[in-house]
Order: structure tokens, then sequence, then C-alpha cells
């Protein structure tokens, strides 16, 4: 088991490394002197030297990147173009927005879809069961910032059950701050259940055609005990191996989500980065995502031997 | 039985979509792009079926060219994808060793960043345009194609059929050629269909946000955009050009299940 | 009389619309033995299925009455459920997916234990220790705790065996339960099961194909075909004297052994000299991988004409050593010549020489044969190299060689529609139809059905009479051995234990491992039994 973990995390690194030299050279990718673009045009030639030789852009290339990733692993991400802040402090707040529906989305996500989809694949093709896909295919057929505008316009504007714009922080007063998120969080969860559904059912199905399930039955345990105890661990591991491919699929797309219910999230940052052609905001929040869905997927892989042992075999 | 309705339902909707993005190449019942601030935000009426947006344009013909701009991203992003995917995966299971190393990790890299962040990524490199967003998705596609080529080329490689081939005293090349490759054929084809409906997909977000085919084109996404403070006297605004998203992605996954279930069973025992 | 354990009457099961079991009808008596014997479709597996009411999803009964102890058992009640366990067990072919891999053994074998007995904690884990321990597991205490992917084949069978035992059933439910098994473990198993069952007074019924089998742990005996019952009686009269078309014509699909054939002295045609192949083993992180030795410096020589027979158990390496001798796995060692020709290391045109004049046909005709061509394109591939035939001459030998083999006009078809026995004839005509003069047979009948079997092995020894080629057939099954060969070569661990002529080394064989084989290959009601052991 040691060396699994020990095999996972050494994979991880190398992916670290080169995810941060992808994002470096991606931005050295524009055309133009990154100093005047700091600077403004208006800058004078001193103050543009100056800068250039404290950003390090008179080194060779590997220099920089080293020097760029050593102040990354230690926290300074440089400074945001618009307004001078500080770039690695204002992606974690940020971040917290944008986590906290993420998660919340995914957690009432796999609650629904887990149970629905075992239960589906257990009395396959009956009536339920094809309702199931059905929904399920609709479901993530919907675009979610549409499906967030619907969500809104019915909730927010026919029924006023909810605020319609605006955020408050959960920290600072904690039901107001629920009703800004649930919404987004519904929305989010509605469509990533439809994704799940579908490959709970499937992993089911393949588990309830093997041996050891009619073995079990064999044995005379109850049906409930077949699927929760027998069935579940190892239908859950595929489905686990999907939740953290789904949960770095709402981290890159949290922008559009925060853009229709006007959240301040992370994805809104680097939008409003990109519009702004604030390079080191970019440049900041993609290594920040970058490096959280290596880690999730990380957690994803260490996870797995709980559900399924035989990984750890090699 | 669920095939069939699968393959009935996908494929019409496609089909209807690519139809209706054809015949706005040819005729849209007014211009998408003419403005007429007299007749902002109208509900349907017989000269306007479905309304007018709130710069006066027609919603139909905005939808209809829409369509085209939406399908015509998405294939070019498929063809992209599947072009770069399906080289680097053949390369890297044909050729394995070093070739396959560097690739994998240049692959891995590409996968380490999640859903649109990557397009979004380039695209504020590269500047929204058209081509520009074709070549971000297209590149953030890649890599899924790439993998599922890749670890086709490396299972079919094993199989008995495979080392009979060898036994011959066929050459590598041919027996790659003739018998491996033939077989990456169908998970290519459905991936295809499941990157078109996310392409479609990406291309509303990123309009949505700003970043895509730059106005007046009409895009579903920008379309979406701009309805939004008028939600509540022209609820129709918001909520055609999602339906029409909501078809195509519809459409497109229909069409992967069925393909899925079409080709897949018949390749191995 | 005790009422009979299980009583079956008029069965009757349907896949929908078709039926699969017509009108069967059986008893068992308490203790007893009865083995439903049969071929592939010929609903035994089904049956079994119907008895421990736990039919697949596409099968349902379609008429019949079951009785188990004198009581009715109806579809879906709750009766038949606590029956399962304490009244009915079953053991599964398949010991690689019998056990739940998410969790330990030792849960696995209380659960039954939880759910029937009042057996507390402590209780339930000392009788599981026990019974492991008696079905041969070491360290039993500690091994409670390991997961299925920790044993082999072998031992998850034995556990599995261990955890339905515990409840101690009245009726044991075996299907198929030795098939994915080798032979020296096959008997291993099948004699701890037999010996449990007298032990506990529990009636077996024995799913089975293999009339080795029956003969030995069987009371009584029903065939069945196509659904239908054939034959029923005592098990030892019934495979002696068959009455049954049917019945006869399994019986003698079992292996007989010919007159020894004198095959004309020659120098070798095919010779490895010290040949060694190692595989390198995934070992720990930082360390090297290890290399493990499947063939250890074998010398092994092949003359023209002759059929010699490669016998061992699963890892003993004598799949390598045919393929090593093709060329088709790299050596690491020592020689391999061709005609007197050391072709160890040769590539290019002078290799394509020796790929000529030798094939190989392949275990499993169900991966062998590329699923996307034709079965004429794939008998005609061949003839591509050394390259000057045109198409239609291809063709033509293609076809010729399929009227062969009996697979007159099935050229055009894909493999899927064909049979198992017929894709095998696939994969010898596309073996033969160069000519060839060594062909290696890698298990080529083993995942076939006796009566095809017997077809098969048929037509591989009447081509090779008549062509002549000279033939390695890599097998673990002696019967088959019997049937084709001239020279028997005996592997272990890398090694050749034993060789020699085909009589010499059935009936006075000199090593033990060869010994044990024999003795586990089981006697063949109607032939001479096998000696030695």
């Amino acid at each position: 088991m040691a060396r699994y973990v020990l095999a996972r995390l050494l994979v991880a690194l190398p992916t670290l490394l080169l995810v941060a030299l992808a994002v470096f050279l991606l931005l050295r990718l524009i055309p133009g002197d990154p100093a005047q673009l700091i600077l403004g045009d208006a800058a004078a030639e001193e103050a543009l030297a100056d800068l250039r030789r404290a950003m390090g852009l008179d080194q060779p290339l590997p220099v920089q990147f080293l020097l760029w990733l050593g102040r990354a692993a230690s926290g300074d991400l440089g400074q945001s173009i618009t307004n001078g802040q500080a770039v690695a402090p204002l992606i974690l707040e940020r971040f917290g927005v944008t986590a906290s529906i993420v998660v919340a989305a995914v957690a009432l996500a796999v609650l629904i879809a887990v149970p629905a989809g075992m239960l589906a694949a257990w009395r396959q093709n009956s009536l339920g069961d094809v309702a199931a896909v059905a929904a399920a295919t609709l479901l993530l057929s919907i675009p979610s910032f549409w499906l967030g505008l619907i969500m809104l316009l019915i909730f927010g504007l026919w029924l006023g059950w909810v605020p319609v714009v605006g955020y408050v922080s959960f920290a600072e007063d904690a039901w107001a701050g629920l009703r800004f998120l649930i919404l987004p969080v519904l929305t989010l969860a509605l469509i990533e259940t439809g994704v799940m559904i579908r490959m709970a059912r499937a992993a089911t199905v393949e588990v309830l055609r093997l041996d050891y399930i009619a073995h079990a039955r064999a044995k005379g345990v109850p049906e409930r005990l077949v699927l929760s105890r027998h069935a579940f661990p190892n239908a859950f591991a595929p489905t686990l191996t999907l939740v953290g491919l789904v949960t770095g699929g709402l981290l890159g797309g949290a922008a559009v989500t925060e853009t229709v219910f006007t959240l301040p999230g992370l994805g809104r940052l680097l939008v409003d980065a990109i519009f702004a052609r604030d390079y080191p905001v970019v440049q900041g929040v993609m290594l920040f995502v970058a490096l959280i869905y290596v880690m999730v997927n990380l957690a994803v892989d260490l996870l797995y031997p709980l559900f399924d042992p035989r990984v750890t075999a090699g | 039985m669920r095939l069939r309705a699968n393959l009935l339902i996908g494929g019409t909707l496609t089909a209807g979509v690519l139809a209706m993005a054809a015949a706005a190449l040819a005729w849209t019942p007014h211009d998408p792009l003419r403005t007429n601030l007299r007749r902002r935000v109208q509900p349907p009426s017989a000269d306007f079926w479905l309304g007018t947006d709130e710069f006066g344009r027609d919603v139909l013909s905005r939808l209809m060219a829409g369509a085209v701009t939406s399908v015509g991203v998405a294939l070019a992003t498929v063809a992209v994808a599947l072009l770069l995917g399906v080289a680097i995966g053949l390369a890297g299971g044909f050729l394995r060793g070093w070739t396959d190393r560097v690739l994998g990790a240049v692959n891995d890299t590409l996968l380490a960043f999640p859903g649109i962040l990557l397009a979004l990524g380039l695209l504020a490199v590269l500047g929204p345009s058209v081509w520009g967003i074709v070549l971000a998705l297209g590149l953030a596609y890649t890599p899924s194609v790439a993998r599922v080529v890749r670890g086709t080329v490396l299972s079919i490689r094993e199989r008995e059929w495979v080392e009979a081939s060898r036994a011959l005293g066929n050459g590598e090349g041919y027996t790659l050629w003739r018998h491996v490759l033939p077989h990456t054929a169908a998970p290519v084809i459905v991936l295809a269909t499941s990157l078109f409906g996310w392409a479609i997909l990406a291309e509303s977000a990123l309009s949505f946000l700003g970043l895509g085919v730059p106005p007046p084109a009409a895009t579903w996404g920008s379309m979406l955009a701009g309805a939004r403070p008028f939600m509540e006297q022209a609820p129709l605004l918001s909520i055609a050009p999602g339906v029409m998203i909501a078809l195509c992605l519809l459409g497109a996954n229909l069409l992967g299940d069925a393909l899925r279930d079409l080709l897949d069973p018949r390749d191995g025992p | 009389m005790n009422p009979p354990v299980l009583e079956v009457e008029g069965l009757c099961i349907a896949a929908g619309a078709r039926r699969v079991v017509h009108d069967l009808s059986f008893r068992i008596a308490p203790g007893e033995a009865l083995a439903l014997v049969g071929e592939s479709g010929s609903g035994k597996s089904a049956t079994a299925r119907a008895v421990i009411g736990l039919l697949p999803p596409g099968l349902s009964p379609d008429g019949g009455a079951i009785r188990f102890e004198g009581a009715a058992l109806h579809a879906g009640s709750a009766a038949w459920r606590r029956l399962r366990g304490p009244g009915i067990g079953m053991v599964f072919q398949e010991p690689m997916t019998s056990l739940n891999p998410a969790h330990r053994i030792g849960a696995q074998m209380e659960e039954g234990l939880a759910l029937h007995t009042r057996l507390n904690r402590a209780e339930r884990r000392a009788a599981c220790i026990a019974m492991l321990e008696r079905v041969g597991i070491q360290d039993a205490a500690r091994r409670l705790n390991a997961y299925p992917h920790e044993f082999s084949g072998g031992m998850r069978q034995r556990i599995m065996l261990a955890s339905v035992m515990l409840l101690k059933p009245r009726l044991l439910i075996a299907d198929e339960p030795a098939t994915a098994l080798d032979s020296l473990t096959q008997a291993e198993v099948m004699d701890l099961m037999s010996g449990l069952a007298r032990e506990q007074g529990t009636a077996l019924l024995l799913i089975t194909h293999d009339l080795g089998l029956v003969a030995r742990y069987a009371d009584r005996a029903l065939v069945m075909q196509h659904g239908r019952a054939v034959e029923e009686g005592p098990a030892a009269p019934l495979l002696d004297n068959p009455r049954e078309p049917y019945t006869r014509a399994l019986v003698d699909a079992l292996p007989r052994r010919g007159p020894a054939r004198l095959v004309p002295p020659a120098p070798p045609l095919v010779e490895a000299r010290n040949l060694s192949v190692t595989y390198p083993r995934r070992g720990a992180l930082f360390r090297r991988a290890e290399m493990f030795q499947a063939v250890d410096g074998v010398s092994l020589a092949v003359h023209p004409g002759e059929v010699v027979a490669l016998v061992g158990g699963s890892g003993s390496g004598k799949t390598t050593l045919g393929r090593a001798m093709l060329r088709l796995v790299p050596s690491s060692g020592g020689q391999l010549l061709f005609r007197s020709a050391d072709v160890t290391a040769r590539t290019g045109p002078a290799l394509l020489d020796f790929r000529l004049a030798c094939q190989i046909v392949f275990q499993d005709p169900y991966s062998s044969l590329d699923p996307r061509m034709r079965v004429r394109d794939i008998v005609a591939e061949p003839l591509r190299l050394p390259g000057g035939m045109p198409p239609e001459e291809r063709h033509r030998r293609a076809e010729a060689l399929l009227a062969e083999v009996g697979l007159d006009g099935l050229g055009m078809r894909f493999p899927h529609a064909l049979s198992g026995g017929q894709r095998q004839r696939v994969a010898i005509a596309r073996a033969l139809v160069r000519d060839p003069a060594f062909v290696v047979a890698d298990e080529a009948v083993s995942a076939l059905d006796a009566t095809v079997r017997k077809q098969v092995l048929r037509l591989l020894r009447e081509q090779q009479r008549q062509r002549g080629f000279a033939c390695l057939f890599v097998t673990h099954d002696l019967g088959v051995v019997e049937e084709i060969a001239d020279r028997i070569v005996v592997m272990q661990h890398g090694r050749i234990v034993e060789e020699g002529p085909r009589d010499t080394v059935l009936d006075a064989s000199r090593h033990d491992y060869t010994r044990a084989l024999l003795a586990a290959a089981l006697r063949r009601p109607g032939t001479r039994p096998l000696a030695g052991g």
C-alpha cells in the first residue's frame, strides 16, 4: 500500500512541473514586451528597463522559468496589472467561493446519482430504469448556464424565493450566504447527476453480472445487502474516478456559472483578467486550478484502494 | 429497442441541426445582422415568428445563423482534435519507447487542465476570433482523442490475431496497418460524436462569456448573454437559444450512445 | 425411506420465446452425488441455477416443479431465499471472479455464518479458521485478513468451497467447479469437495462436461443434450455401456490410444539447444525489475514427420518454449536451429524462410482470427509472402484448403458467424496453406467441447499424416496426448523433467511430477486405465 501511495505521488510531481512549464510558456507566447504590458504605453524607458531587470527578462529563458517557479512555489504569483493587488491572496479568496459551490454540487450529485444509478441497474430494463436513463441523458444535455438562467427566472424572478444578484460570504452570515448558494449548487448538481447516474448504472450492471454477486445470493444474502455491501464498493470505484474528472470540469468551467449568478469566484476572476489583459492573474489562476485538479485526481487515486484493493498489487 | 430509439432520435436531432445550418447559409427569414432600434424586444408576431432581440434583430434568423456558427466551429474543432489526436495516439501506440513517453508526457500535461481552462488560457493569448476558438478548443480536446487511440492500439496489439500475423512472417508495418488500425475506427467515431456535442457546448459557453466569435455575429451563447437584462419582460429570448443548444447536445449524446452499441460488440469475441 | 433431498419434475426453462430446458425430471437422495453431463448448450447450467432459484435475467422457469426435502419451491418466495446457504449451497466455475475483490476473505466467509447461525464473533472466526485449515490453506488465522487477489485460482476455489460448506448445506451444487483449473489442482479441489460432502452427508449435484469427473465422483449420471434428458443411471455402468447414441458419442469422444507409430529416424528439423527465456517481472519501486526464468536451458529436438507432445502444468514454461521455438518470443540464451542452420538471431529475408516453413495454431478460437476479415481472406493471407502469387490463385488455394478442413462454402463468412470448432479449423487451414514443415499447436483444442475436440484432433492427425509435417503439441491435457503424440516431453518450472516415446512415458514414467500428472488425469471409462500413479 505504501508503495502504491509513493508511486502515485511520484507520478504527480513531473506532471505538475510540466504544467507549470506549459503555463509559463503560454504567456511568453504573447507578442510584445511584458514589462510594457505591465507598466502601460506611457511608461518611461528607464522604468521599463528597471522592471525588465527586476523581472529577470534579460536572463535566458530557462533561468526565467526557474526564477518564476521559485517565486510561485513560495506563494508569490506577482501583482495584478489592473489594481496592483497581490495575485496569490486574491486567488485564494476567490477560490473559497468557487470551491464551496463545486464541492457542494458534486457531493449532492453523488448522493443522488449513486443510489439512483444502482437501483436502476438492479431493476434493469424496467420502467424505472428506462425513465432514469432518459432523465439522466436529458439532464446532461442541458447547458449549465442556460439551466442557471432558467432557474433564476423561475425561482428568482417569478417566485421570488431567492435573490437574483449578489453574494454574501458564508463566513459573514450563514443563512444569507446559503440563499445565494442554493441555486448555483442545485443547477450544477442537477447536470452532474445526469452524468453520474449513467456511470453508476453502467458500473453496477457490470458488477451484478459477476459470479461473486451470484455467490452472495447463493449464500442467502438478502438483496439489500447484496446491493449495498457487495455491489456498491465494486461499482463505486469507476464512479469515483468520474467524480475526480467532474470536479475538475466544474472548476474549469466555473466561469460560466459565476457569470450567471454574479458570484465573485475564481472563474469570474479569470474571465475579467482575460478581458483586462491582466496576464499575471491569468497565469496565476491557470496554474492554481491545474494544481488543484492534479491534487483532486491524486486524492481519487489514493481513495481508490478503499473500494478496489486490487490496484495496490501493482 | 433502446438502440433504435437512440439512433432515431439522436440521428434526427443531429441531422436537423445540420440541415438548419446548411439552410441558413442560403436563406434566413430576415437578415440576422440588421438592427432596427424601433422594434426592440418584441413578442412573436406574424413577421417575426420568435420576436426580436434587444437590437431589434429577428430572433429566428439569428437562431439559424447561430446554427451555422456553432456547427461550423464544432465540426472544425472536432476535425482539429481528430487530426492531432489520432496522429499522436498512433505514434505513441505504434512506435512506443521514447516517442511514446514524450508524447505521453505532453498529453498528460494537456489533460491536467480541466474543462475549458486550457481553451480560456489559449484565448487569452490568441484573442477572440473564429480560428482562435477552433484552435483553442481543438487543442483542448486533442489529448482525449490521443488517449483513446493509443489505448486501443496498445490493447489490440496484444490480441492473438496480431501475433498470428507476425507468426506468418508479415512485417510489423503491414501487421499494424492491416490488423490494428481498422479496429481504432469504432472508438474514434464514438468519441467524435461526443466531442461534437462538447464543442457546441464549449463554443456557446465561450460566447456567453463574451470570449467567443466577436459580435455582431449571431451565436447562441451571445444571444443568451444579451437576453439577460430582459429576462422578465421577454423570457422567450432566454429560452430559445438554450433549447437549441440542448437539442444539439441531446442529439449528439443519443447518437453517440447508439453508435457505441452498434460498433463495439462486433469487435472481439 | 428418506424423502429425496431434491426432486425436479417436468422442469422447463425458457429464454424469451425459446426453450432451453424441456421437461426435465430427476431426483437426488440424501448424501448422493448426481452428475448432470452435457456439452455447451445442453441446459445443464440453467438447470443448476433454477434449482437454487438464481436464474440469470433472460431465463425464466416455464413449467414444472422443484421440491426440496419434500417442500415445493415457488419462484421469488422467501422460503427459497432462506434455503440458500444452509439448505442449498453453490460453487461456481470461475475462481477469478467468484470472490468479491473488495472484501477480505474472512469477512466473506463469516457473512454466511452471521446470516444463518447464532454464533458470536469469536465462534464464527474460530469456525472459519478451522474450515480454512481443513481445505488446506496454511496460516489460516492470518490469511483471514487477506484479499482474494492475493490467492491463486486453486486456492480461491478452496476458499469458496470452505465458505459454502461452513453452512453445512444438505445439497451442494457444483457448476463446472474444476474446469478453469489445471489438471493437478483440478484433482485436489475435486477430492476435497467430494471428501467434505461425504463428511457432512451433503448431496452433490455436479454439473460438468468432463466424463472423467463423472466416473470418479458421481454415483449417478444424467446426460443432457439440447435441454432434454437423454439417458440416466448409475455412473459407472452408464459410461462403460452407454445405451443411447448421444451418450455413446460422448464416451467415444474420450481420448483413445491408437497403436504406436514408428517415425523413420532423420536429423532434427527444429532443435533448441540450451534455450532460455526470461521475462522481467515488476519489482519494487526502486529496485530493478526481477527476472523470471520461464524456460531454463532447455534442449529439445523435433524430427521431421513426428508429433511431440509438450506437457506440463501452468507455469511450467511449455507455452513459452513453444513460442520460443518459433521465435515469437525472444530468447535470452542458447541456440535455435532449423534444418541444422542457426536461426537464433536471423532477421529480414533469412528469417522469412524460417517463418514460411514454421507455423502456429493458437488456443483461443475467438481471438486468433481478425474479426474484420472474411474467412477466405484469413486463410489466403499467408500466401502473400514470399510474393508473386496473383490474388485469384491465392483465393483458389484458400478455398481448396477450406474444403479440405470441412468448411466448404463458408469462405465469405466472418469469424463471429462460426462456431468455436469451425474457427479452429480456419486457424488450422491458415497454418497449413503454405505447406509448412513444422507446426506448433498451442493448446489448440483446449477451449473446445469434447465431441468437437475429437473432430478437430482427428482433422489435425489426418493432415499431419497426409502432409508429413513435424508437430509440437503444447498441452496440459494428457488425454489429447494419448490421441496424437508419438513422443512426450514433460516440463516443470522451466525445465524438462522427462521425455521419451509415448507408451514409455505414459506406462512407465520415472519422474514424480509426471506420475502426479498422470494420477491427476482421471480414469477414463472404457479404456485402459492410465497407469503410473
